[in-house]
């Protein structure tokens, strides 16, 4: 029952070193919240390594009024932690009254710390000397909430972690803490892989608040609820569901939350490590969870009643539930006047087919269906298969494995030698390939047609994905002929329906057929035809607009 | 973990699972030219057969024909007669396996060894039923539409192309008078319509039940309809003396398609049959499966996919040594033997007997029953 | 998980040893596009067969020059015999080492001798064998079949392409009957009908050296071949009793010299059988528009469409001259129902057909057809006087 909880109750605090903690991050409330509800032992956590503290231990440890012993609490916590900063100051420049302030370097922005802390508090007001009350006096003139004092050292040490400054005031048993987070981190840049033709130009970066940001600046709703979640043991790495509430459905919501709960890692650096613990089923194939990394899709999904689940350190978002239609829909399908729209997705939707398809069916033909080749095509077959020394479905197997190896080269390779090493590629593989005899000109024809097909799939991972089942089918098709390639396609196609994502199920609204929901789904229907909202993700017929 | 479906997925896996294999056929060959009257004439007969089942569904709306036949005839014999079903449906899938298997070996692989193939389709089909009847009648709901495009398709290209489609040969009409006409076409009564026995086993996971009765009607009239549009098709495209002699007259109509470079459809043709075999073996194994499921109170039926489908592979290899014997039991012994008392008589004694203990029952405690049914 | 990976290596192993049983990859399958069938001495079956070759055009031009001038064809054609037709193709493989493939067949040809001698297992091996479709195309040549098969064809290097476009041509033009084996097939299985075939010959030409044509019907009674229609009209007129006439010309003598050309646009018959006091009859009426293709002579249709009217009448004539010679053909000459009028009456008279099927041979000769032919001559083309 212990392990269900947050992961971050075992180990409030770590002597870990802070580079692995430089997420910034925030979420005083979910922190609270989990600290008040957990009074658990926490014996199963003591952890062999000696070095590292208890958390029942700094637990029971509060702030000191003594200013020395807050000091030496701190530096004993924090050693061999080089960018720990402590500084003393004198508060109105009075020897009686000091303090200290303890921040993480480069963690916090520099030069508010000078301007806002030290200069106000060690600037002498004109007309006092004495203090009656140093808590006070400190706590207004920073404008510092009531909320963030903490009594309690745990509560203090979460506070320097996640970049806070936190201020020991000397006769005072409490931290004051102001939050001048600033992380280093990159500017926002223009998308990389989701390319549009029409769309927005402004891509999420690795900051979770920025990214909030970014989608918070699109809606500008008092609904947009952003839920905080720290997950890893390690690396505390802040997570965020966001959703409008009233519009996403609660149920799924829930799950939401509660799939994230339960999540127990060590480490979250990547949204991929939320991602499989979170699936459905994590045998399915396809994915069941969308990335993306433009605001503009989670703000239009996040509209239609869809979450959203930020992860710090990532530039992607991650979105549930996703579902096959979802797939084949594409930015700019909304960006275009909605005929061309609808027949884009149909040609995606055709193209997604034959990618996974052709080769297995073009296998099947040459090998076993001779007779179901039409007759003007059996010359040239005949004729590009002569001479080739492979069977035409080991022939077809390695050129996908090639095409995979000039893929994956193509991801690594330096941009630099890129150019190069593609033509050689694309020589190698197509021209010289073919006119040694190795392969036939067909088969690289359609190769390269299953290979370019899947790149129209929107999800640039689609394309990893559609990997295995076309490997599959083409080798079913190579065995067993239209027999196999077809039950192929079925077991699929079953596996595919049973599949759900986030008890939505994943054919929706294509099967169980909706008919309500198709017009979204089949067709790009103009905006001003589609009142109602999808009830599949819903769950509730919500309007989205008035009828005109 | 209870399976619901809607009411236009019972139309789609009836009429499905009732094309599955009904459409490959000549049916009533010797019916000859008026074969597609004597399917219509038949189309009412299935429905009494359907109004039959549904009223003891009626009676019982919460129970499969497995779990109301042990309410009927007691304990002993009901579970027997429950027993019995659950081995018709898995030798009725067998059965299917086995047809499929010798169509596949016949118009296209003759050289593949059939246990592969009949391996193969039991694992496809077995696969269906593992999944459930919630995802079976899903993607029933996609393939009916795509179904009906691809024979829509495939009626016009063969409408196109010059020279095929002879109308004339439905000449002449009624030439055996309508008495002999229907005593030509008696094998309907079991199949394809008697068939629908099965769907005893899925009215109760209906969510709607008050509609079963409107959709199985329907579906009935929509697969003669469609079964005798069919049959319209292979006497006009190749003749009273081909349509009644082919094995598969589906297949050798489709390769007269040729429109330009649109010819060899027989894909087509593969696809239709494998898929429509696909929904007539899950359903099935299914039926058996959750038979068994709740004969032995057991929850969830998923595994028992597995024992099933070897059972099925096994009786599809078992049942014949070669065609002819397979098609001879499927046509002259099993509907006398096998589908009929199945099919119509249990039921039609299950009703009334039903009946007779209601009558017997009633004027004692009239009114506690009755305040029961509300 | 070793059970998982035993999972996915025994259907693996399982699908590659069993495929590979069945498997017959393209290039190592003979694609055969069409077949001849011959007698031998010793009465067995002759098969030649056209196939395509896998080989690339040949490599270079050095191979093409050592053949000479002549035409280089895409195919090659091999010959074995064996009692039946199916065993005289399986003994192919004695000189080739590919699996056959029937299904591209387009066309049969038949010598003389074996149709004489019956082609029932010709045509149910048609019908039977799962990759041949029904629309084979049967045609019956007087030499040998053999010949026709080996024959090659400037006009294209597969020369049953060539064939088959005639073919295609002559299902609209009806010089020939075109008739698949699926025709064939019901023909032969009714009681009373008498099959036909188109027929194809070898001619010498002086540029070409050998060329096909196709011209004439051969007529069959049950199975077996009697005799030839070599008349070009009656062979016409069958067509038209046929409705397979939709395009050709006819040609109108006029007074001296002069002629008129008629194209047909567009053409239909109908057969409909008659009750006359208990004796059938059957009523053939021909619908046809048709423009002027050429003519000659001393009228101008534009300023006298009456002499429009003329010319149709006297087409009506000529067409009915080519029903009546075929019917006259069939009906006596060779006594074959090759119209199957026989099952035209089955299809309005199914009562009284009962007692006509049982000495159809003798009602046949007799029986009485109507024929009623209305032309209509539509347009005169981009002149309208004849230049002289």
């Amino acid at each position: 029952m212990i392990k269900k909880r947050l992961p971050h109750h075992e180990k409030p605090s770590t002597s870990e070193p802070p580079d692995s903690n430089s997420k910034n991050s925030s979420i005083l409330e979910s922190l609270k919240n989990l600290m008040t509800g957990s009074t658990t032992d926490n014996k199963e956590n003591s952890v062999s390594d000696s070095e590292q503290l208890r958390p029942s231990e700094i637990k029971a440890q509060s702030v000191s009024s003594k200013l020395k012993e807050n000091e030496q609490y701190i530096r004993n916590i924090f050693k061999n932690c080089s960018d720990i900063i402590l500084r003393e100051i004198k508060i109105t420049s009075n020897q009686d009254y000091s303090a200290i302030f303890v921040y993480l370097d480069r963690m916090v922005n520099q030069d508010l710390v000078e301007e806002a802390i030290v200069k106000k508090l060690v600037s002498q007001p004109a007309d006092t000397t004495h203090l009656p009350n140093i808590k006070d006096y400190v706590q207004y003139l920073l404008g510092i909430r009531p909320e963030d004092i903490y009594e309690k050292m745990d509560e203090a040490l979460n506070a320097i972690l996640e970049s806070k400054v936190v201020i020991f005031v000397n006769g005072v048993n409490a931290a004051l803490i102001i939050d001048f987070k600033s992380p280093p981190s990159r500017s926002i840049n223009t998308p990389e892989t989701e390319t549009s033709l029409r769309g927005p130009r402004e891509a999420f970066i690795e900051s979770i608040q920025t990214n909030i940001g970014l989608v918070r600046k699109r809606i500008k709703n008092i609904n947009l609820k952003i839920e905080p979640f720290q997950i890893g043991r390690q690396t505390k790495t802040d997570v965020s569901i966001c959703y409008i509430k009233g519009i996403a459905h609660d149920k799924i919501v829930n799950e939401v939350r509660e799939r994230l709960n339960k999540i127990d890692v060590d480490a979250v650096l990547a949204n991929t490590y939320i991602e499989e613990y979170i699936e459905d089923s994590p045998f399915f194939i396809f994915p069941t969870i969308f990335r993306t990394e433009r605001p503009d899709i989670v703000a239009g999904k996040l509209v239609e009643g869809y979450i959203a689940i930020i992860t710090d350190g990532t530039p992607i978002v991650l979105v549930v539930p996703y579902l096959f239609v979802d797939s084949m829909k594409a930015t700019d399908d909304y960006y275009l006047k909605y005929i061309s729209g609808t027949l884009i997705r149909w040609i995606r939707s055709i193209a997604f087919f034959l990618t996974l398809t052709l080769p297995g069916f073009y296998v099947a033909l040459l090998t076993f269906h001779q007779e179901l080749i039409p007759y003007g095509l059996v010359t040239t077959l005949i004729k590009s298969r002569a001479g080739v020394p492979l069977p035409v479905m080991w022939e077809c197997i390695s050129m996908l494995f090639a095409y995979a190896i000039l893929k994956e080269a193509g991801i690594r390779m330096p941009r630099v030698v890129g150019s190069a090493v593609s033509i050689v590629g694309a020589l190698v593989l197509g021209q010289a390939a073919v006119e040694a005899g190795l392969v036939s000109t067909l088969t690289v024809v359609v190769v390269a047609f299953s290979a370019i097909a899947a790149l129209t799939t929107p999800t640039p991972e689609m394309n990893f994905y559609l990997m295995p089942p076309r490997f599959m089918l083409l080798f079913l098709g190579g065995t067993l002929g239209m027999l196999g390639l077809i039950g192929g396609i079925m077991i699929l196609f079953v596996n595919m329906i049973s599949a759900r994502s986030f008890g939505v199920p994943y054919m929706a609204p294509l099967a169980p057929l909706m008919k309500n929901e198709l017009s979204d789904a089949v067709v790009r229907a103009p905006f001003w035809s589609v009142l109602k909202r999808s009830k599949l993700i819903t769950r509730t017929q919500s309007t989205r607009k008035k009828p005109r | 973990m209870e399976t619901k479906i809607s009411p236009y997925q019972l139309f789609a896996i009836m009429v499905l699972f009732s094309f599955g294999s009904s459409i490959l056929f000549f049916l009533t060959p010797d019916a000859k030219q008026d074969a597609w009257l004597v399917l219509l004439f038949y189309i009412p007969v299935g429905m009494l057969e359907q109004l039959m089942y549904i009223k003891l569904f009626y009676q019982y709306p919460n129970d499969t024909i497995v779990t109301y036949m042990p309410k009927i005839f007691g304990i002993y014999i009901g579970s027997l007669v429950s027993v019995l079903y659950i081995i018709y449906f898995t030798y009725q899938a067998g059965r299917i396996i086995r047809d499929f298997t010798e169509l596949i070996l016949i118009s296209s692989m003759p050289e593949m060894s059939p246990f592969i193939v009949a391996i193969t389709l039991t694992i496809i089909f077995v696969y269906g039923a593992f999944s459930g009847l919630e995802n079976i009648s899903r993607a029933a709901q996609l393939i009916l539409p795509l179904w009906i495009f691809i024979f829509i398709v495939l009626f016009l290209l063969i409408y196109a192309t010059p020279d095929v489609v002879k109308f004339q040969n439905l000449k002449p009409l009624l030439e055996k008078d309508i008495p002999s006409l229907i005593k030509d076409g008696w094998l309907l009564v079991t199949f394809p319509y008697g068939e629908t026995v099965l769907f005893t086993m899925f009215y109760s996971s209906v969510n709607d039940s008050k509609k079963v009765r409107k959709i199985s009607l329907f579906a009935i009239l929509f697969l003669g309809c469609v079964l005798s549009l069919n049959t319209i098709m292979f006497i006009t495209t190749l003749g009273v003396k081909i349509a009644t002699s082919a094995l598969f007259p589906l297949f050798e109509s489709m390769r007269l398609v040729q429109l330009g470079f649109l010819s060899k459809l027989d894909i087509l043709i593969i696809i239709i049959m494998i898929s429509g075999g696909f929904f007539k073996v899950s359903l099935l194994t299914y039926a058996s499966m959750s038979g068994t499921a709740q004969l032995i109170k057991l929850k969830d039926p998923k595994y028992l996919a597995i024992p099933f489908g070897i059972a099925i592979a096994i009786i599809s290899r078992l049942i014949a040594k070669n065609y002819p014997e397979h098609i001879i039991t499927g046509l002259k012994v099993n509907p006398l033997q096998v589908n009929f008392p199945i099919q119509i008589i249990v039921p039609l004694i299950a009703l009334i007997v039903y009946y007779i203990r209601k009558l017997l029952k009633n004027p004692k405690k009239h009114n506690s029953r009755s305040s029961k049914n509300k | 998980m070793k059970k998982a990976i035993a999972f996915c290596i025994i259907p693996m192993m399982m699908l590659l040893s069993a495929g590979c049983v069945s498997k017959n990859e393209i290039e190592n399958s003979a694609i055969i596009v069409a077949f001849g069938v011959d007698t031998t001495a010793d009465g067995k079956y002759m098969v030649s067969t056209q196939i395509l070759k896998t080989s690339k055009q040949s490599s270079g031009s050095g191979d093409g020059s050592s053949k000479g001038e002549k035409q280089q064809s895409d195919v090659i054609s091999l010959a074995s015999t064996g009692s039946t037709l199916s065993d005289a193709l399986d003994h192919l493989s004695k000189q080739l080492g590919k699996k056959l493939v029937l299904s591209h067949i387009k066309f049969i040809v038949i010598s003389e001798d074996v149709a004489k001698s019956g082609v029932a297992g010709l045509i149910d091996f048609t019908a039977r064998e799962y990759q041949m479709r029904a629309n084979i195309v049967i045609l019956v040549t007087n030499g040998k079949a053999s010949e026709i098969i080996k024959t090659t064809t400037p006009i294209d290097p597969v020369p049953a392409n060539a064939i088959d476009s005639i073919l295609n041509l002559q299902a609209r033009y009806g010089y020939i009957p075109v008739i698949t084996s699926l025709d064939f097939f019901n023909l032969l299985g009714s009681k009373t009908a008498a099959p036909m075939a188109g027929v194809i010959r070898l001619y010498e030409d002086e540029q070409q050296g050998k060329v096909f044509k196709l011209t004439d019907i051969a007529i069959f009674k049950k199975d077996k071949f009697i005799g030839y229609m070599t008349d070009e009209e009656a062979v016409r007129g069958v067509q038209w009793i046929r409705n397979k006439v939709k395009a050709g010309n006819i040609v109108i003598p006029l007074s001296g010299k002069d002629q008129v050309t008629i194209q047909l646009i567009s053409a239909n018959s109908t057969i409909k059988p008659i009750m006359k006091e208990n004796k059938p009859a059957i009523k053939l009426t021909v619908q046809n528009k048709g423009n002027i293709l050429d003519m000659t002579g001393d009228f101008d249709p534009m300023k006298n469409p009456e002499i429009l009217t003329e010319f149709e009448q006297m087409e009506n004539e000529i067409i009915k001259q080519e029903i009546e010679k075929a019917l006259s053909m069939a009906q006596t000459t060779f006594q074959a129902d090759i119209f199957d009028f026989g099952e035209a009456i089955h299809r309005d008279y199914p009562k009284e057909w009962v007692e006509l099927e049982k000495n159809w041979s003798e009602v046949f000769p007799e029986l009485e057809v109507e024929v009623e032919v209305h032309s209509n001559i539509k347009r005169t083309g981009v002149i309208s006087k004849p230049v002289y």
